[in-house]
């Protein structure tokens, strides 16, 4: 074979190979949800003074997911919403010692590419806040998931006891 | 001989006192004697911790609106209760909370005995309060910073403390303990 021939051989092979490379890994985030479930909850009716104690008066959830990401890019879950709770918030609780903090993440969390996040009880976790009704296992609700680069991601909690 | 046989008694004494019960919590290094204290429970009566001696008493710290700590460990003393059996009966599983400002006696009972219907809920006076977080060095702090929506979280020690038949504390068992374990705990303390 002639030398040009080789070369440009070489380069469609380098070109073959980057092709593969790259259809192996969507070029962005790639997010899938599973094992998604949620505690029960309770809905504490409006009562006197209610609304200075904060939306969370009515009662508050928590739901719990495995996170991936498939893709080359991070994403990161911002917040949701739902039907059956006023406000959809990400937080964190952290444990120093013998104290649980628990904290907001108004950033939200970050999926990294090619990674993993669990949110389980102790650790991050998807707050339902302001229940607009009670959640008893074996009960069927939605939550809409936002992900900043992902868009919204519908999931359907299992309503169990832990 | 009667040296001997002195040395011999020690020894079978000192092997005696060895042998004691064993635990997976934390053990406190000298049982504490829990000053008595009075709270109010979810049904608005008087409890008395005095009134409960002979029992083994769980106490546990939080409040209704946390989402995931607080539930936890509610749901880990719910599989404790079941695996008690009959025990259980002499087992009380006490909730305290940190935010009696939020946490009136009725939204106490709806949120425990979710869980078990066994289960008490207990408020007060913020002095009687204050006098029992005292004793068991129990730390909370309102954090308003994070902009929820839920107004104010709570952080809070969440430590499951738990008191032998005569009212004195003698364990600790940390967030995230086994069920195993606490009900292998309680049982060596109701023997």
């Amino acid at each position: 074979m002639q030398r040009k021939q080789i070369g440009i051989l070489g380069v469609i092979i380098v070109l073959l190979v980057g092709i593969l490379v790259a259809c192996g890994a969507p070029s962005g985030p790639s997010i899938k949800v599973r094992e998604v479930w949620s505690r029960p909850a309770m809905m504490v009716a409006e009562s006197e003074g209610s609304s200075e104690g904060g939306m969370g008066m009515a009662g508050t959830g928590a739901v719990f997911m495995t996170l991936s990401n498939e893709g080359k890019e991070a994403d990161r879950l911002v917040g949701g919403r739902t039907d059956v709770a006023q406000v959809v918030e990400i937080h964190e609780s952290v444990m120093e010692g013998d104290v649980m903090k628990m904290q907001m993440l108004a950033d939200g969390l970050e999926i990294p590419a090619q990674g993993e996040v669990l949110l389980n009880p102790g650790g991050y976790h998807v707050m339902l806040i302001g229940m607009k009704q009670p959640l008893a296992v074996g009960d069927k609700f939605t939550v809409d998931l936002q992900f900043e680069k992902s868009g919204t991601i519908t999931v359907e909690p299992e309503v169990r006891e832990p | 001989m009667k040296r001997i046989s002195g040395l011999a008694l020690l020894l079978v004494a000192g092997l005696a006192a060895c042998g004691g019960p064993s635990f997976r919590g934390s053990v406190l290094a000298e049982p504490v004697a829990v000053p008595d204290f009075t709270l109010t429970d979810q049904y608005g009566e008087t409890f008395r911790l005095s009134d409960h001696q002979g029992n083994v008493v769980l106490l546990f710290f939080g409040y209704t609106q946390c989402p995931d700590v607080c539930p936890t460990t509610l749901a880990t003393w719910r599989k404790i209760h079941e695996a008690l059996g009959e025990d259980a009966g002499r087992v009380r599983f006490a909730f305290v909370t940190v935010d009696p400002e939020r946490d009136t006696a009725e939204r106490l009972g709806l949120h425990v005995n979710a869980f078990n219907p066994d289960f008490i809920g207990l408020t007060g006076a913020q002095d009687e309060l204050d006098a029992v977080y005292d004793t068991f060095d129990v730390y909370y702090e309102k954090d308003t910073s994070s902009g929820s929506a839920a107004g104010y979280l709570v952080n809070h020690t969440a430590t499951t403390f738990v008191l032998d038949p005569d009212g004195r504390w003698r364990l600790r068992e940390t967030f995230g303990m086994e069920v195993d374990d606490v009900v292998h705990d309680i049982r060596q303390l109701l023997d």
